[in-house]
This record gives structure tokens, C-alpha cells and sequence, in this order.
């Protein structure tokens, strides 16, 4: 009797290991493609993988952060076989390192000033010099913090009085990605801080957002190259996001659709 | 049977020797490669001379100490509280000075935000008052640290005052000493080791805190860039690569090495044993 039932709990644990193993595998649909993108195609970008998914076999890992960071983390040896960089300095990062050929621009984005919507202390890019704006800024190798940088540089000679020096000296934090710099906005801890207009709109009514007038910032350029020694599901993909359905997709989030 | 059993002996030390190598093996191997990184990658010396390693490590180093001694000063009354009440609820409230210590240092610096940030409970009636905001300051980067660290002090220090025999605290109030005189004469010195092992794990907590001073306080060079910060934007930047990040992660751990065993010198006693 008393053997039986240590029988049957012995049956039991391993057909609960079973289970557990099975779940933690879950269905086996092969592996999946892994994308690496840009923090600011956070929304957009899950979408598309939903919307790959639907008429392909394959399954989308989406991971992301800013593009500097998956760029050193790729370089680095990180499993992955789709990137997509909000600039084209950190792919021309994988191209020297032989990890990617012929990148394709995707998309473009606009680049804004976002404060919080209650704060009033800014109405526009050129008072982030203004004394006393708490300013955040992505880190200068983060596109979004790079391109923060050129517009306020190339404003110093149209805007004088020491333009970029005064909205540097106001920088208060440096973050790591474009969604951090928005976070801290939206919570109304930073005053200011530059983000992409799909950001912006991501935030809805927490944030009032202001375009950096197109003279000092030309729109942000996106670009999606397949990895090294990645599977064909994932050159499908790159060529999905160019196809006119991902185009329209990445125009509803708010991207200019440059492919095609 | 004696053959046997001496058999078995020899069988269990290997087993014994192997696990422990395994162990030590586990632990040396990250060392190393920091270490080979370093010797064959010349730009790694370049960097660790930068104005941004040695901003990173002063404020590293004195954030740390003020966060510790905090800790001492506050945590102490406390600590000895919950090492001789008996008051109903002490378990939970054991558990609640433990918490921080399970809490994701993320999750402290959320907590910290909703607290003293801009918008609140205290932060925003303090700011409006004042003018004065805690966020993306040094004194945020202190904060944070205590949140995260002071909980290790308490906690050994507790032990600590909890083994201390209360006899020779009797004998010393019936020989007419203070209660203070008791405490730092007779409870402090036998709980001396507890507390330089509190103290020791309070410092090496808040100098490694990343999550809470991230969310809480930023990270700016020279203000709120303390070295794991420092690391984590140097290994986010193309430009350095991992150089950056290894260089500065060699100096930490030499840092932390140093002032670990001076003070282990300066404090005999200081010892979990």
C-alpha cells in the first residue's frame, strides 16, 4: 500500500516535470527570427511582427534598445539576425564589423522638444537655453541623443548668444534610449527633453511636443539590413517592413515610408 | 569494512575537492577574462585616466561612505529596537526591514520616485514650497543607495545586538553605569563584529547600486554618474566598445579590493566568522 503511493507520487512529480518542460518549450514552431530595433520602434515594430506572423510560418523575438547599445551588443556576439537602427552611424557599426551589407533605409522620423503638458516653461526649441529648464538628453552615442546634439549645435550659429552652450550647461540626466528621455518628461521629472514626433504621440496628452525647426534637424533616418549567416524567414522580414503593408503600417504610427 | 568505509572517505574529499574547484573556478574565470581583456587591449589604460572614470569614481567613493555612515547613524537605535522587543508584529517587522533587500533596486527607485520625485507625496508639496527638486541630484544618488543598502547594516547589526549576552548589560547597570555607558561599552564591543560586517556589506551595496540611482537620479557625469553607471553608458557607447566598460570595471573591483582590506586592517575583527 505504502509502496504504491510513493509509486504514484513518483508518477505524479515526473509527469508534472513533463508538463513543466513541455510548457517551458512550449509548441515547437522553430526557432524564431530575432529582431534587434531601435527603442523608438517599440510600438510600431511589435505590430509588424504580429502582422509578419499572420502570413508567415515564422515567429518574430522582437528585443530592443537604443541602437548603440544593440549595436555593441551585436558586435559583441549577440544572437540575432534582423537590425534595425534609428541612425545610419551604428549600422555602418555592423557593416565594418562584417555583421550586415547593404543596409535599406525604412522610415524617417521628425525630431521634437517634449515637456509636460501642465509645465508651460517651454514652447519651443529655442527656449530649451532658457535658465532653469531641467533638460534630458539621450547619451551621445544614442541616435536620438546624437541627433539632439547636431540640432543644437548646428542652431548655435542661426541662434548666437551662446546657444549651445546654455542647453548644454541645462542638460540635468543622460539616458540610455529614447523611451527613458520620454519617461522622465511624462512624469513631469525633466522639463524638456528631445524625443522622435512617434514618441510624442506615444505619450498622448501627457506631453505638448514641439518640432525642431527642419533647418537644424533633417528628419531622422531609419535603416534594416539582415544579419550575418541569418535564415531566409529573416530577409523575409526585412523585406516585409519595405513591402507597401509594413510602409502602411509604419505610416499609421506615425513614419514617413520612404521604402518601397 | 574499515577498507570500505576508508574508501568511501577518499570517494566523498574528491567529490568535495571537485565541487569546490568548480566553485572557485566559477568565480576566477570572470576575473581573468576582465584581466586579459585588459592586457591586450591598450586603449583600456587610455581610458581608465579620463575625466569621466575619475568624476565617476570620486563620486562613487564619497556617495558610498555618506550612504553607509547614514546607515550607522540611523539604522543603529533601530537595530537594537528590533534585536530586544518583544513587541507583537516584530516578525513583520523584521520582514519589512528585510524588504529592500529582496526588492528589485528597479523597484526602489520607482518607489523613491513616487515618494520625493517631482509629482510626489513629499517631493511635490517640497518642491512647490521651496523650489527645491530631489531628482538627477547627488543627494538623490545618496537616497538611493540608503534605500538599498541601509537594510544590510540593520540587519546584521540586529543579529549582532540580538547575541550580545544581556547578563553582562545587567551586571553593568548594577555597577551603576549608564544606559548609554552600558551600550557603548559593553553591547557595541561584543556586537563589534556584526556591525563591521554590516557596515562592510552596506558600503559594497550602495557602491554597486544601479537600478534605484538610474530611475531616481539620472545619470550625468560629474553629478549623478556614479561608476556603474558610468559602466553601463560606456558599454552602451560604439565609440568606447567594451574598453570603456572594462577598464573602468578593473578599477572598481581594485577600488573596492583596497579599501575592503584597509579596512579590514584598520578594524580588526571585521569578519562574518
Amino acid at each position: 500500500m505504502r509502496k504504491t503511493g510513493r509509486r504514484a507520487r513518483g508518477l505524479l512529480l515526473v509527469a508534472l516535470l513533463g508538463a513543466l518542460l513541455g510548457f517551458a518549450c512550449g509548441p515547437d514552431d522553430g526557432d524564431p527570427i530575432v529582431v534587434s530595433a531601435a527603442s523608438s520602434l517599440t510600438d510600431v515594430f511589435t505590430e509588424l511582427a504580429e502582422a509578419f506572423e499572420a502570413d508567415h510560418e515564422s515567429i518574430v523575438a522582437l528585443n530592443f534598445g537604443a541602437s548603440s547599445a544593440l549595436a555593441v551588443q551585436l558586435v559583441e556576439g549577440a544572437p540575432a539576425h534582423v537590425f534595425a537602427s534609428a541612425n545610419v552611424q551604428q549600422m555602418a557599426v555592423m557593416v565594418e564589423a562584417d555583421l550586415a551589407e547593404d543596409p535599406l533605409v525604412f522610415a524617417q522620423n521628425e525630431i521634437v522638444v517634449v515637456t509636460p503638458s501642465d509645465r508651460g516653461l517651454i514652447e519651443g526649441f529655442e527656449d530649451l537655453s532658457s535658465d532653469g529648464v531641467r533638460l534630458v538628453l539621450a547619451g551621445p552615442d544614442v541616435p536620438i541623443g546624437a541627433y539632439a546634439r547636431e540640432a543644437i549645435a548646428a542652431a548655435n550659429e542661426a541662434l548666437g548668444g551662446e546657444f549651445e552652450e546654455r542647453v548644454l550647461a541645462n542638460v540635468v540626466s543622460e539616458e540610455a534610449n529614447v523611451r527613458a528621455v520620454l519617461t522622465k518628461v511624462e512624469l513631469g521629472e525633466a522639463d524638456a527633453g528631445i524625443v522622435y514626433a512617434t514618441d510624442a504621440a506615444v505619450a498622448g496628452d501627457a506631453v505638448e511636443a514641439y518640432r525642431v525647426p527642419s533647418e537644424f534637424a533633417p528628419p531622422a533616418e531609419y535603416v534594416i539590413a539582415p544579419l550575418a549567416d541569418a535564415p531566409d524567414a529573416a530577409q523575409a522580414f526585412v523585406e516585409f517592413v519595405l513591402s507597401e503593408e509594413g510602409q502602411a503600417i509604419l505610416e499609421r504610427h506615425g513614419f514617413t515610408p520612404t521604402g518601397g | 569494512m574499515e577498507l570500505r568505509s576508508a574508501r568511501a572517505d577518499v570517494i566523498a574529499l574528491s567529490v568535495v575537492v571537485v565541487l569546490g574547484a568548480l566553485f572557485a573556478l566559477y568565480f576566477v574565470l570572470p576575473l581573468a577574462g576582465l584581466g586579459a581583456r585588459a592586457a591586450s587591449d591598450g586603449e583600456v589604460w587610455e581610458l581608465a585616466s579620463s575625466e569621466a572614470v575619475r568624476s565617476a569614481l570620486v563620486l562613487s567613493l564619497w556617495t558610498s561612505t555618506l550612504s553607509t555612515v547614514l546607515a550607522i547613524v540611523l539604522g543603529t537605535p533601530g537595530a537594537y529596537w528590533l534585536a530586544r522587543t518583544n513587541v507583537r508584529g516584530r516578525t513583520a517587522l523584521d520582514a519589512l526591514v528585510d524588504l529592500p533587500i529582496v526588492l528589485p533596486p528597479t523597484v526602489a527607485g520607482v518607489a523613491l520616485l513616487t515618494a520625493f520625485g517631482g509629482q510626489g507625496l513629499i517631493g511635490g508639496p517640497l518642491a512647490e514650497a521651496t523650489g527645491i527638486r530631489l531628482t538627477f541630484t547627488a543627494a538623490a544618488v545618496v537616497m538611493a543607495q540608503f534605500l538599498v543598502a541601509a537594510p544590510f547594516y540593520v540587519r546584521a547589526a540586529r543579529s549582532g545586538f540580538a547575541a550580545v549576552d544581556q547578563q553582562f548589560e545587567r551586571v553593568a547597570y548594577t555597577l551603576g553605569a549608564s544606559r548609554v555607558e552600558t551600550f557603548l561599552r559593553i553591547t557595541v564591543p561584543q556586537a563589534r563584529g556584526a556591525l563591521l560586517a554590516g557596515v562592510v556589506l552596506c558600503w559594497a551595496r550602495a557602491l554597486g547600486e544601479l537600478g534605484a540611482t538610474l530611475i531616481f537620479a539620472g545619470s550625468l557625469e560629474g553629478r549623478t554618474r556614479t561608476m556603474p553607471l558610468a559602466i553601463i553608458d560606456a558599454f552602451e557607447r560604439t565609440s568606447l566598445g567594451l574598453s570603456g566598460a572594462v577598464s573602468m570595471s578593473l578599477i572598481l573591483l581594485v577600488v573596492a579590493f583596497v579599501v575592503l582590506v584597509v579596512f579590514r586592517l584598520a578594524m580588526p575583527g571585521t569578519s562574518s566568522r
